[in-house]
């Protein structure tokens, strides 16, 4: 049996080639404890290139998968042979360890779990920048048609309150022609304390008329 | 045989270069979760380290947060302990105990990143050493 080490993506890949019995499994076992002790629980253990495993290597399996797991890691197994994969998968249902037929499967699987258990970051934002995007068209399609409405009820109450003022003006133009005529159209009849006043007014004239003509008499020269 | 840093480094490392501008380092550190960033040049050279801290930093040098210029290239830190593949474990840890460090880059012969050790990951790391027990 050879035992070959690879790390693919955070992954701790442990390739085994050749027969598998149940010594050379404590080998593999201890080689899955030597990754979890170093703090790597996300192990795949490719029996590709290996004959068989029996029941009692899955169960070591599996209690090693329930130790990874405790901190979200997890053991899973790749068997080329649909025989070996079928053992696993039927070992308990439902299956303890995960078993792909190919280490891409495997890989993909972890790949997965991580996008499951924490969105990709980027695709999050992407997802979250494509949701702002369409709630900010729809907010700004519904400020645009606001606006246009806006625009339109301030045109029509522009041309209300001109046609309005216009109307105020002509009413008041009509209305200052009105009071102009009324004003001028006004007669006072005369009453005789007037007539008596301007009697008074008329005759003191005379009287100052006759002085000055009586005046001007005296000294002018006499004629020889 | 003693445990060394190859073995329990991550290996899928979300890296930043010199150049990039504080939006785009924001957006990297946000997306990924991440408090820190190791900065490589284009070559892989490990150059520094980008914290959460640096960007504060830079953004206060502004006058006001009107004045941050977001398109400026990030200031990141440099002189940044970092540890070399077969660095044993136990110099890890007294490396994290004693410098209060989140994080250690970890660098080839040639300077070259090639792996992170955080915190997180001596976490892990003890609670299987625990719960393994001797084994």
């Amino acid at each position: 049996m050879k035992l070959r080490m690879e790390d693919k993506v955070g992954v701790r890949i442990l390739h085994i080639e050749g027969a598998v019995d149940a010594h050379q499994f404590s080998v593999i076992r201890a080689g899955m404890v030597k990754i979890l002790k170093n703090g790597k629980n996300k192990i795949l253990v490719n029996f590709e290139s290996s004959a068989n495993v029996d029941q009692d290597a899955i169960r070591q399996v599996s209690e090693l998968n329930a130790a990874a797991r405790e901190l979200s890691g997890e053991i899973v197994l790749v068997m080329s042979d649909p025989k070996m994969r079928g053992l696993v998968e039927n070992f308990s249902k439902p299956p303890l360890v995960m078993c792909f037929s190919a280490v891409q499967e495997g890989l993909d699987h972890f790949n997965k779990s991580k996008a499951k258990a924490a969105p990709e970051p980027e695709d999050a934002a992407t997802k979250n920048d494509e949701e702002l995007l369409k709630q900010n068209q729809t907010l700004k399609s519904e400020v645009e048609q606001l606006r246009k409405q806006l625009t339109e009820t301030s045109k029509g109450e522009a041309k209300n309150a001109k046609d309005e003022s216009t109307r105020s003006k002509g009413l008041l133009e009509k209305l200052e022609i009105d009071i102009e005529k009324l004003q001028s159209g006004r007669r006072v009849a005369p009453d005789a304390e007037t007539y008596e006043a301007k009697i008074g007014q008329l005759e003191g004239r005379i009287h100052q008329l006759v002085e000055e003509l009586k005046t001007h008499q005296n000294d002018k020269p006499k004629s020889p | 045989m003693d445990t060394l840093a190859k073995n329990i480094m991550s290996t899928e490392i979300i890296s930043i270069t010199p150049d990039t501008h504080v939006e785009e380092a924001l957006k990297v550190l946000v997306n990924n979760k991440v408090t820190g960033l190791p900065v490589v040049t284009d070559s892989g050279k490990f150059v520094g380290i980008l914290s959460e801290l640096d960007i504060i930093e830079q953004i206060m040098a502004s006058k006001t947060l009107d004045d941050v210029d977001f398109s400026e290239e990030i200031h990141f830190s440099k002189n940044i302990t970092s540890v070399q593949e077969t660095t044993t474990l136990k110099e890890v840890l007294v490396l994290f105990a004693e410098s209060k460090f989140r994080r250690l880059p970890v660098v080839n012969g040639k300077g070259r990143l090639v792996g992170i050790i955080t915190r997180r990951d001596i976490m892990r790391l003890l609670f299987y050493r625990a719960r393994m027990g001797r084994e």
